[in-house]
């Protein structure tokens, strides 16, 4: 019974940590990677199980080298990942879908009044990673969720107008909070630091991030790194549950 | 309307056993194969 126990205990750990990595590479580049190398493994398989000698000999000097240089070629990958992995959450719990119909309706009428008076935006949701080291930079809060208060945090001149707000558990968390920025150069000059923040902060979390532009007085949609403009009003509800849902990737919107 | 959050573990745990099954099923049968293939290695390695 004992010995059961063990083997249970041990295989749920296993499985814990290998769910974790698989999570870890959903949705970025290593996965075809992945896929690769499971596939070479495969054959490496059928190759010993045939004795092949020679190949079999090739294939174990390739995977040596290999190794070191996944290693090299991942290693911004390997170090957001590991980075994100001490901030998961090991068991989320979705908001009531009611209770997040109105916290979405109250973001929304505050989104759409900001872009018709031309004032900027920037509104993370927390999804499943968790965003505290980036609640911690900003103000704290704690308030319910209400169109005028979001309206009020970023009135120009209001000290938290600066940063971004975070959503958390249905609440605001803080104000003024600072984002990492995306450095990439490719990215187009009609993009302020507003949506470089949003676009960082999607790349190292899986939060949906709202942001009004004051020039152009629209409202984007950010997550997993890729910016979705020009959202309707009408369409920004139906868009942000699509993507609050857990199976949702970026290209399903 | 005052929304309180408040952490239900039967219901975090329900939510974690129903959402991404597919992923969770392969990583168990990774978990299960590795696990084989590790006591494998050992049982030969100390023999």
């Amino acid at each position: 019974m004992i010995e059961l126990w063990k083997i249970l205990l041990e295989i749920s750990i296993l499985w814990f940590v290998i769910y974790q990595i698989i999570l870890f590479f959903t949705g970025t580049r290593a996965l075809q990677v992945i896929r690769g190398i499971i596939m070479l493994l495969i054959l490496f398989f059928l190759i010993q199980r045939l004795d092949l000698e020679r190949l079999e000999w090739l294939l174990t000097k390739l995977f040596a080298l290999s190794v070191l240089g996944l290693l090299i070629v991942f290693q911004p990958e390997i170090r957001q990942g590991l980075a994100r992995l001490g901030r998961h959450h090991l068991f989320t719990l979705p908001l009531p879908e009611e209770e997040l119909d109105n916290i979405l309706k109250e973001i929304i009428k505050a989104v759409d009044y900001l872009a018709r008076q031309s004032i900027g935006a920037l509104i993370a949701i927390e999804k499943d990673v968790t965003l505290k080291p980036y609640v911690e930079t900003g103000v704290s809060i704690d308030a319910t969720i209400t169109s005028e208060l979001l309206q009020n945090i970023f009135t120009p001149g209001s000290l938290l107008h600066d940063g971004g707000v975070i959503i958390q558990q249905g609440r605001i968390a803080s104000a003024g909070c600072l984002f990492p920025l995306n450095e990439n150069p490719d990215l187009s000059r009609i993009f302020g630091m507003r949506h470089r923040a949003a676009i960082g902060l999607t790349q190292e979390t899986d939060s949906v991030v709202i942001v009004v532009s004051e020039e152009r007085q629209d409202i984007s949609l950010v997550y997993e790194g890729k910016l979705f403009q020009g959202i309707k009003r009408d369409d920004l509800l139906t868009k942000v549950k699509q993507l609050m849902k857990p199976k949702t990737r970026k290209n399903e919107i | 309307m005052r929304y309180k959050y408040k952490f239900d573990i039967k219901k975090a745990v329900k939510h974690w056993f129903t959402t991404r099954i597919w992923l969770k099923l392969i990583a168990l049968i990774l978990a299960i194969m590795f696990w084989l293939y590790i006591g494998e290695e050992l049982r030969r390695f100390l023999l």
